[in-house]
């Protein structure tokens, strides 16, 4: 398992790396009552091997409907209507139902929000990492609560193969999330998509699981796709961020250059915001407005209404995702101003 | 037969909105299309029911009903000289029938109002007092609930005679504790209102105040609990007397007739149909108007269960 | 919750203490020529003072009461009036009958219920939904003696494919099963319905699919399994509705269980019979009452909570 790792991690810094997930153009669409909009519009970005691509944005930015498009797993009113999700090469959009479960789960496995719901609290876990398992390949019982037991040994939870016969409601937060993440590697996916996994933790945790899914990134060559609300969180392990807002990619950089010089005015008042935190004698800085609801989007530019930079023409139509000359970014702006920090 | 009413009733908050509906007058009734068919039905199985009673009581009308004349025995609907046939003795269906609502919405009404008043009364005492004689009406309230009323009337009618008093005897021993489950939890809510403070602080006394504050505030959920109450009532009366073990001959009961009938149902249809199909108009007639009744006052309600 | 517990078997006690009386009151009081319970007519006063000694009845009523109920303890049921049959023995020969026509209705009301309950919430408000769902509303309205007679007709009479009375052979059993299954029927599809709508919202089963398992195994796995806690609750309080049904299913049908024994004894006057066995469905629907709360309080967590803090 880590020499396999080790020879991805040699790849990755040899040739450019054929990506693993490339996204082109993704738009998801919900249909409401007379109405209907796209939550995720016309998305492109990214993923190669061994890579932890972050998105950020805020709630109602379509950052969870992508990692969910990704998998198959929306369901009517809210389906998939254009663009490409090319997995190894493969066409992921209109897959059939039985080769998209054949994904999901041993190619590419999600993890969300909230550990406690997010698992059946009728059936120990030891069942639930069987099930996993025996659902891909055919293993008996007992091979299969081995391999679990591993699993959960690895992402550190103690006397495993005791826990195997535990209920989740036995555990804390913390191990939930763990016992979450085993559940979604033991199959070795080339591919896993964390959606907000360490929101609904305490600060600490939050960093034990980073910690823990960037270890598993370079020992199992794990790529992974990282959303969070938090830009804190994605600049912690991610190697490139996706910034998103309603609907829109509106700036795709290396991690190190949105912490160092954002461009896009709405990554600028999410970092504002984010170091403003730091300072308990002045008021935080907050990005004035709000999000707009999917039927009501401002018809040019979508953050116009709330950009400190706007022109007139930023109401008049809406910027192309563009690439920045001599910096290895996308941004979606007709006025980006340069970054000063606070 | 008692139905069990969701646990979410008896511990229902009234709101504005509930008082606010009633204020604004029974007119509101016919915008719901369940509650309007309701209406009509039951007025008229209540209006041919009172025609069905006068029939019963005033010597010299029994003839209609009860002459019979074996060799017109058994003819269908629209044969001359009897609209709605006759039955297995001659007798005229037409008189039978009307007769037959009659009794059976008398026992249904007089057994729901004798329930009403033991339960609402049970009711209120238990969840304004509370305490310790709370304790022993709910006590009472949570073993008798769920008793068959079935098996009682059958018991009843063992050692009396079966007939009118063994049906409302046993019914009326049951039915009340489901109403009161309800009214109690009506009256739990009802003590923490500000107006019930207001009065206790000025030394009213407690009967005093279940009369004039609590009581005028159920009169919703009371209304809706007749109707629903009414319709189990019909049915378990008409069971009853399906099995004999009801209202007696001479006098008609749907659920006699119904009973009757069956003994000739390879010969006539009409015989089973005409009871069974009046019984099902006045049953759905009473729950529809209940739903109605319930949509209108205090949607939390919900039909009991036998 | 113990003394919860506790106090709805003090009150079962109690209550089957007090139906117990009431029928030896009855009993005692009783017209008619039962040699058990009761003298019989004798020759001269000396005779009937020797009898009355002889059956124990100049002793105290609490007397008779404590020997009543020892008798009826040991098995002792009595002796009917006008079949001379034992009591025990006319149990004993309707009980079966009974027990199979309920095991049969509850076949139908979980082996249909269910699976049309998960069907009619996976296909929400399309046909199937509104065909199942329209079918337990109109199963809740007809009286089931009227759909009784209503099913005769078409199935015994019209049709003839279907014995109506007796008990002959299994295929008596069809139609009283059916007929006592409707109401319990529709109301199991709906909470079904109602409990998987619950569960398919949960986020652990969007997590299930992720992890790659068939909708099959989701569904008749993980969220059925789930859902099944209101139906168990709902089970126990069918469970007490069930017997005033069976009683009037079986005289319709001439099922010879206990219902009929019983309605037959009150209509034939023979009270002995009648009173007892009234006596014993009783004492069994009060147990099964008492149970039935108590796991309904423990099965409902909002009712444990109410109930604890009362």
């Amino acid at each position: 398992m880590t020499t396999l790792g080790a020879v991805d991690a040699a790849l990755v810094s040899d040739s450019p790396p054929t990506p693993l997930l490339e996204v082109r153009g993704l738009t998801t669409v919900v249909d409401g009552d007379g109405w209907s909009a796209a939550a995720v519009d016309d998305v492109s970005f990214s993923i190669g091997r061994g890579q932890i691509i972050g998105v950020v944005g805020e709630s109602g930015s379509g950052k969870s409907l992508t990692a969910l498009s990704i998998l198959g797993l929306v369901a009517p009113p809210i389906a998939v209507t254009g663009g490409s999700i090319l997995f190894e090469g493969r066409e992921l959009v209109g897959l059939r139902e039985r080769e998209m479960r054949r994904i999901r789960g041993a190619e590419i496995s999600m993890i969300f929000q909230e550990p406690t719901t997010s698992m059946d609290a009728a059936f120990t876990i030891g069942d639930q990492l069987v099930e996993t398992i025996r659902a891909h390949r055919p293993v008996d019982r007992r091979g299969a609560e081995a391999l679990a037991t591993q699993m959960l040994d690895r992402v550190g939870i103690a006397s495993a193969a005791r826990r195997l016969r535990a209920y989740p409601h036995e555990f804390s937060g913390g191990m939930r999330q763990r016992v979450m993440i085993a559940m979604a590697l033991l199959l070795h996916p080339k591919l896993l998509l964390a959606d907000e996994p360490t929101t609904a933790l305490d600060v600490t945790t939050q960093a034990q699981i980073l910690e823990l899914i960037g270890e598993l990134r370079t020992d199992l060559g794990l790529s992974v796709l990282l959303i969070s609300h938090d830009l804190g969180v994605v600049l912690d392990i991610a190697d490139r961020v996706v910034v998103m807002y309603a609907g829109r990619v509106v700036e795709e950089t290396p991690s190190a250059s949105v912490a160092g010089s954002p461009s896009h005015p709405y990554t600028q008042g999410l970092l504002a915001s984010k170091l403003s935190l730091r300072h308990r004698d002045r008021p935080v800085t907050v990005i004035d407005g709000q999000v707009p609801s999917l039927r009501h989007r401002p018809p040019a530019c979508r953050f116009e209404p709330r950009c400190p930079n706007r022109l007139p023409k930023c109401g008049e139509s809406e910027p192309e995702l563009a690439d920045v000359p001599g910096a290895e970014r996308l941004l979606r702006c007709y006025n980006p101003s340069p970054w000063i920090e606070p | 037969m008692t139905r069990d009413v969701t646990p979410a009733a008896s511990e229902a908050v009234l709101t504005a909105q509930v008082l606010d509906a009633t204020r604004r007058g029974p007119w509101r009734i016919l915008k719901s299309r369940s509650a309007t068919i309701g209406t009509v039905l039951v007025s008229v199985f209540v209006g041919l029911g009172v025609i069905g009673i006068l029939l019963l009581l005033v010597p010299g009308l029994d003839a209609t009903w009860k002459a019979q004349d074996l060799g017109n025995a058994l003819q269908g609907p629209l044969s001359p000289g009897s609209p709605l046939g006759t039955d297995p003795n001659g007798r005229d269906l037409v008189a039978r029938s009307v007769v037959a609502i009659g009794v059976s919405c008398v026992v249904a009404i007089a057994v729901t109002i004798l329930s009403l008043v033991i339960g609402v009364v049970a009711g209120l005492v238990a969840g304004y007092y509370r305490g310790r004689i709370d304790t022993l009406i709910a006590g009472l309230i949570d073993v008798t609930w769920g008793f068959p009323i079935i098996l009682l009337a059958i018991m009843f009618a063992g050692m009396m005679r079966p007939g009118f008093t063994s049906i409302i005897l046993a019914v009326a021993l049951l039915s009340w504790a489901g109403i009161a489950r309800i009214i109690r939890g009506y009256a739990l809510s009802l003590r923490e209102r500000e107006f019930v403070a207001a009065a206790r602080a000025l030394g009213i006394p407690g009967w005093r105040i279940i009369v004039t504050h609590l009581l005028p505030n159920v009169t919703a959920p009371i209304l809706v609990l007749a109707s629903y109450y009414i319709a189990v009532t019909i049915v378990i009366e008409a069971g009853l007397s399906f099995l004999g073990l009801g209202i007696q001959q001479p006098v008609p009961s749907l659920g006699q007739m119904l009973a009757e009938g069956r003994n000739f149902l390879r010969l006539s249809a009409w015989q089973t149909a005409l009871p069974g199909g009046l019984l099902v108009m006045a049953v759905l007639g009473f729950n529809l108007l209940g739903d109605g009744l319930r949509d209108l006052l205090d949607p939390r309600l919900s039909r009991p269960q036998s | 919750m113990t003394r919860f517990v506790i106090r709805r078997l003090a009150y079962m006690a109690v209550i089957m203490v007090i139906a117990s009386i009431i029928v030896f009151v009855s009993l005692r009081i009783t017209p008619g020529d039962s040699t058990n319970f009761v003298i019989t007519p004798v020759s001269s006063p000396e005779r009937f003072e020797e009898l009355r000694r002889e059956l124990g009845l100049d002793r105290p009523l609490l007397e008779q009461y404590a020997k009543f109920v020892g008798r009826l303890m040991a098995g002792d049921l009595g002796k009917s009036d006008i079949s001379h049959r034992e009591v025990i023995e006319i149990v004993a020969s309707g009980l079966p009958y009974t027990v199979a026509l309920a095991l049969a209705a509850a076949v139908l009301v979980y082996g249909l219920g269910i699976p049309l309950g998960v069907t009619a919430a996976l296909r929400r408000n399309r046909w199937p939904d509104q065909l199942v769902t329209g079918l337990a509303v109109v199963g809740l309205g007809i009286p089931n003696f009227v759909l009784a007679i209503l099913l005769i007709m078409i199935f015994g009479i019209t049709l003839m494919i279907l014995p109506v009375s007796g008990a002959a052979g299994f295929q008596n059993l069809i139609l009283p099963a059916v007929v006592l299954a409707v109401e319990p029927l529709a109301i199991t599809i709906r909470v079904v319905r109602s409990a998987v709508l619950d569960q398919l919202g949960q986020d652990y089963v969007r997590t299930l699919a992720a992890k790659g398992l068939t909708r099959g195994r989701i569904i008749w796995l993980h969220v059925l399994r789930n859902s099944l806690g209101p139906v168990i609750s709902l089970a126990a309080v069918q469970f007490r509705s069930l017997l005033g049904y069976t009683l009037i299913v079986e005289v319709i049908f001439r099922w010879p269980g206990l219902g009929t024994q019983l309605v037959d004894a009150v209509l034939k006057r023979d009270y002995v019979v009648a009173q007892v066995l009234a006596l014993l469905l009783t004492l069994v629907v009060i147990v099964v009452n008492t149970f039935a709360d108590i796991a309904y309080a423990f099965a409902d967590p909002k009712v444990r909570v109410r109930v604890a803090s009362a």
